[in-house]
């Protein structure tokens, strides 16, 4: 079509229509990179979060307050400077407030639906009402203050992860803290697991190969680098908490000596994966892996030695 | 010492480097010219090592040349919410190298406890080339390193790349700045269509200016008829 068809178009299907219409479009692209078609892909990832869902309510009583916590760390994306500088720069001011108004109801909906399908119809209220106040602010995307973290010498996953995730060690903490309050091993199981799980989460993009280029080291050496340093830094949050539920729950000690090492673990399975895939994002099939990993932790054994030698292949072009 | 043999490089069916050859040997300070999409970043990108499938041959005395190469990009990247700082320790430990006095070595002052993704265009670049200047490299190459710096930093960057010059290193430059070049080149490259045209020496310099302003401008400006 031309370019006076497309304007035409676009203005036959109303500037908001067209919007939504190539944010389809743009996840359908990721789906695609990622290794699958958008339609099961939307299907997988409903079926992931339901499960996830689910999973999670059974778990702890404490699952709104995570369950909100995690529904506003999502929907407060939407809210970053750019992004709405971009937008408020593109369209007219109703028709972009419009937008935003539209697009964090569409993202808290399927949160607030399940918190009130569970039964906690004013967290669900509470949640859009709070979805759309994020509508109406814009987040700093750059911060210009420089919050201090014990990794200056470690750079960079944990520096940057950390200072994008400082408030979910909070929730670490007070998920420790009730933990020992009511007596719940489990709970502080959890609150050690998830320092691990936080850590991983640093892991997931890759950076520009650059910052891959610049080691002095083979492939072996650099991954095992990285290796040590996501072992050290995972180590200042897990450790303490594993520490004190030690001391809460003597009982249980051997327990969270094994959860600590599987955490462990994980960070490992997590690098390797990452350098498998690397300079792309971890695709389809190693996603499936990670994720069985997590549910069942004796196949990291066989997990981690395949991802290992994928991602020593993948930086032999980088790393000589 | 860097040579190159035979390099030739492609994007499919793009022919983006044909053929080149060209020895850098050390002390030396050599500028390749050439307009936008004439091949000079794939030529940088394929010394360094970031390209990777090429025919031909790049060989040099220090191995493997990556471990001694500071590249600076044309654009800097920068991780998110990482300061300046902690970007010249990542440089540093990739490089094994002794961490930097950032009071001492900090010779363009910058704002170093600062996150880098907030800086200037020129301070972006200055805190690049600060990071590989203190990974003590052999070799460098320079795209476009007086893009978006100011004047002072302009002769500041003039004076690193001659003291570099004495200590004996080897430094490949791009710039659409011709002055910079003239003031800092042992001999300049003319790289048209992925092929080395010319050689050109410090003698003839101010020629090849002369030659590139009436190939580039011409009387091209007659065609937007300014009024």
């Amino acid at each position: 079509m031309s370019t006076a068809g497309n304007r035409v178009a676009v203005h036959q299907i109303g500037t908001v229509n067209y919007y939504f219409k190539l944010q389809v479009r743009i996840i359908n692209r990721r789906f695609s990179a990622f290794g699958i078609s958008p339609l099961p892909g939307y299907l997988l990832v409903g079926f992931a979060w339901a499960m996830g869902s689910i999973y999670l309510f059974q778990q702890t009583q404490y699952a709104p307050i995570i369950y909100a916590f995690l529904a506003l760390g999502v929907i407060s994306r939407s809210s970053e400077h750019q992004r709405n500088e971009f937008l408020a720069g593109c369209f007219p001011a109703v028709q972009y407030r419009l937008i935003r108004l539209l697009e964090n109801g569409i993202l808290a909906l399927p949160f607030a639906g399940f918190l009130a399908y569970q039964g906690y119809w004013l967290w669900s209220a509470g949640l859009i009402a709070i979805a759309e106040l994020f509508a109406l602010i814009r987040f700093p995307s750059s911060p210009t203050y420089v919050l201090p973290t014990p990794f200056q010498r470690y750079p960079f996953e944990f520096i940057v992860g950390f200072r994008s995730t400082y408030l979910a060690y909070f929730l670490v903490g007070l998920l420790t803290y009730q933990a020992i309050r009511v007596g719940n091993f489990n709970l502080g199981i959890f609150a050690q697991v998830l320092t691990f799980l936080l850590g991983m989460t640093y892991y997931f993009r890759p950076e520009p190969p650059y910052f891959v280029w610049i080691f002095a080291a083979n492939p072996r050496q650099f991954l095992w680098r990285k290796v040590g340093t996501a072992v050290y830094c995972a180590s200042w949050f897990s450790l303490p908490v594993g520490f004190i539920l030690g001391i809460a729950f003597p009982e249980n000690i051997a327990i969270l000596g094994v959860a600590q090492l599987v955490g462990y673990l994980l960070l490992l399975t997590i690098i390797f994966a990452k350098y498998a895939a690397f300079p792309a994002e971890i695709n389809l099939p190693q996603a499936f892996l990670l994720g069985l990993g997590l549910w069942f932790p004796p196949v990291l054994l066989v997990i981690i030695p395949y991802f290992y030698r994928q991602a020593l292949q993948r930086l032999q072009t980088l790393l000589t | 010492m860097i040579v190159i043999d035979h390099l030739t490089k492609a994007y499919g069916p793009k022919q983006v480097l044909q053929d080149i050859h060209l020895t850098l040997s050390p002390g030396k300070v050599y500028g390749i010219v050439g307009e936008n999409g004439a091949g000079k970043t794939t030529l940088f990108r394929c010394i360094a090592g970031l390209e990777t499938a090429y025919t031909g041959q790049i060989r040099s005395d220090l191995q493997p040349l990556k471990n001694h190469l500071g590249f600076l990009p044309t654009n800097p990247i920068f991780l998110p919410k990482i300061t300046g700082k902690e970007y010249l320790t990542l440089l540093s430990i990739a490089r094994k190298t002794p961490l930097p006095d950032f009071n001492v070595q900090n010779i363009f002052d910058l704002p170093l406890d600062e996150f880098a993704e907030n800086y200037s265009t020129g301070m972006k670049k200055k805190l690049a080339l600060l990071g590989i200047l203190l990974q003590q490299n052999t070799y460098f190459i320079l795209d476009e390193p007086f893009n978006g710096i100011d004047i002072q930093s302009n002769m500041l960057v003039t004076a690193i790349i001659h003291q570099l010059k004495k200590l004996g290193k080897t430094i490949l430059i791009s710039s659409h700045i011709f002055s910079t070049l003239n003031d800092t080149c042992d001999e300049i490259h003319l790289l048209r269509e992925g092929t080395f045209t010319r050689r050109v020496l410090p003698g003839d310099f101010a020629q090849l200016n002369e030659e590139m302003k009436q190939v580039m401008v011409g009387n091209r400006l007659d065609a937007l008829d300014l009024r």
